[in-house]
């Protein structure tokens, strides 16, 4: 139970590598115990039961599209949203929860939260607008992951 | 007036290919290529790079498959240092290049292939997939991810990281196994196993549905090649080239991999980035082979573990000599699961598994190094030439997916000219037709040594290659 944020994307491939910026920086900035921290390449069915064990999952991701570079996006995943792309390698976010409740009973609560890519050009580097937005977007899941926590204390 | 058909792309396959059919006047199919429209070209990336580097480079030719990579570069660079791996390493790169076969066959089977096999060839391609599976059969679906799973987790333990982990490294590897990690990783074994061995009971009931699909899926006479242990038995990692015919002969056997050249050649054609390996003593395209789990069950004289050697027994009950059908790949798949699991357990419980010498230490001493080993998909082999320095000067790869090159296109066209009659091809033939292909579970990023994924795209030509028809998926 508890907190599970999801970072993916290719680290070396610019600003794909978001999630894995991300997650780095909520290893230092949050407290031991608060989050379970996860950093993979794509989604695959494999996370499905890691996610339904937790109480909130936390997606962080890339966007190509959707707004200008350095936009900061964010949506409640949607179970009715869960497709799949055919190659069986690759998930979205409502396909892992979608996984998990069909093969663990159990979907939690979830977000995803993105920052519109400009460069995904073959680098370990961020471009600044990304970087920059990526302060928002810690903020944001700080504030998300603190508001499941005394969620949980005001049903203690 | 001839036509051609496109298949554009094919899915549920790694990597970007499509087919193009060729119709003759009477609508009836006349010819068919697979083409690989993809190109990285791995071989030139690496030249001018220190052999140290080579395994973790080479793991990058391929997401799905970067432990098959990093075994055979990391056996070509043991060849350029000129040592021998402490006996402990190479039963540690064995784990691993097993776990890998177990992961990968697990995605093949249940990702992949299983939803054909649930569902049904002609089910509506909309909950053709596996989250059809995931809500008719749950148990199946569950234990497919449960399998590749414990697989990952057994590459991440030993390797540090599931994907291009760079724990395998030029002399052996770079940590021993700690008792725990051992311990943790045999625990997960009866589940796998248990799992493994219900699936197989379960695909055997099921292959009778599939009669006409056995046999009209690449079911044509080849030769098949793959690796062997010194005393005939089902080898992954090292061992020996072993290649028999049709009839299950032995043609070539005990062939060290350095010598690899002496069997296979390679041939281009305009229309596809994917080589033609084929067998010299016969020729091209005479000498064509297959590779990968159906070839290595039919060459082996046993797997050497109970339970894979009780169904290989059944398995080559198929058919007298060798077992010719692609769609039988499926069932070698599942048998080679059972095997590296119990051949896990089998390498964990050896006495010298903790040892802490597990890494030979040199520096370049030799300027030419192959190593060949065993892909999930088949024989792979990476060969290397350094100046003194151990700087790449020249690299050579050949991918398990090359190898089945030629039997892949042969049997689209045994599956088109089976299956398609008239000039209207229902979406069921479509899926036939890409079903083949994933018999093969094809790499085409490994293949290529490119990047990507693979759509499908079909084209329908006239006799004058006039593009006039295109089924296409993404």
């Amino acid at each position: 139970m508890g907190v599970l944020v999801i970072g993916y994307g290719n680290p070396s491939r610019g600003d794909d590598g978001l999630g894995w910026h991300a997650c780095r920086r909520l290893q230092r900035l949050l407290p031991a115990g608060r989050a379970t921290i996860t950093t993979v390449h794509q989604l695959t069915p494999e996370l499905a039961e890691d996610v339904s064990r937790c109480d909130l999952a936390i997606f962080i991701d890339a966007a190509c599209a959707g707004g200008s570079p350095g936009d900061l996006l964010r949506h409640d995943v949607d179970l009715a949203g869960a497709t799949s792309d055919g190659s069986g390698h690759h998930c979205t976010p409502e396909a892992i929860l979608a996984y998990a409740r069909a093969l663990y009973g159990r979907a939690p609560r979830a977000v995803t939260f993105c920052i519109v890519g400009q460069s995904f050009d073959f680098s370990m580097r961020l471009t600044r607008k990304v970087r920059d937005a990526m302060e928002d977007l810690l903020q944001q899941v700080v504030a998300e992951i603190d508001a499941c926590h005394a969620g949980d204390q005001a049903h203690a | 007036m001839s036509r051609q058909i496109t298949i554009d792309p094919v899915t549920r396959i790694e990597g970007h290919a499509k087919i193009t059919l060729i119709l003759g006047e009477d609508n009836s199919v006349t010819d068919a290529m697979f083409h690989v429209t993809q190109f990285r070209g791995f071989e030139k990336f690496c030249e001018g790079r220190p052999l140290s580097e080579m395994p973790s480079l080479m793991a990058r030719t391929c997401g799905i498959c970067p432990v098959s990579h990093l075994m055979a570069a990391s056996k070509a660079c043991d060849q350029l240092l000129a040592v021998r791996i402490p006996r402990t390493a190479d039963k540690l790169r064995r784990i691993m290049n097993l776990a890998q076969i177990v992961q990968s066959h697990a995605l093949s089977f249940f990702h992949l292939s299983s939803p054909d096999f649930l569902l049904g060839m002609d089910a509506d391609p909309a909950r053709r997939h596996i989250f059809g599976v995931l809500a008719e059969h749950p148990q199946i679906a569950r234990d497919g991810i449960v399998l590749r799973k414990l697989g990952q987790q057994i590459i991440e333990m030993l390797g540090g990281k599931r994907i291009h982990p760079a724990w395998t490294v030029p002399g052996g590897v770079n940590e021993p196994l700690t008792a725990e990690k051992r311990d943790r990783i045999a625990s997960m074994l009866p589940e796998m196993l248990a799992i493994a061995e219900r699936t197989v009971r379960w695909f055997k009931r099921k292959i009778d549905d599939f009669d006409e699909e056995v046999r009209t899926f690449g079911n044509f006479p080849t030769m098949y090649l793959g690796l062997v242990t010194p005393d005939g038995a089902l080898e992954h990692y090292d061992g020996f080239l072993r290649m028999c015919d049709a009839n299950g002969n032995i043609i070539e056997d005990m062939v060290p991999g350095e010598r690899y050249a002496d069997l296979i050649s390679e041939a281009v054609e305009p229309f596809s980035y994917m080589k033609f390996p084929y067998y010299k003593k016969k020729g091209y395209p005479q000498g064509m082979y297959r590779v990968g789990p159906l070839a290595r069950l039919n060459i082996v004289d046993r797997c050497g573990t109970p339970l894979a050697d009780q169904e290989l027994a059944e398995f080559r009950s198929l058919q007298r000599g060798a077992v010719s059908s692609s769609f039988h790949y499926h069932y070698a798949r599942l048998i080679e699961i059972l095997y590296g699991i119990e051949r896990i357990g089998q390498l964990l419980a050896e006495p010298d598994i903790l040892d802490r010498n597990v890494r030979a230490r040199a520096r370049a001493n030799a300027t030419e190094g192959v190593g060949v080993t065993e892909a999930p998909r088949g024989t792979i082999m990476h060969h290397y030439r350094t100046d003194e320095d151990g700087r790449i000067v020249w690299g050579n790869l050949i991918i398990a997916t090359g190898h089945n090159n030629l039997a892949m296109n042969k049997g689209v066209l045994q599956v088109a000219q089976h299956f398609i009659e008239g000039p209207k091809i229902p979406e069921g033939v479509l899926n036939r037709i890409e079903a083949l292909i994933r018999c093969y579970d094809p790499c085409l990023s490994c293949a290529t040594h490119a990047l990507g994924k693979m759509p499908m795209r079909i084209e329908l030509v006239d006799a004058k290659r006039n593009v006039l028809d295109v089924l296409e998926r993404h």
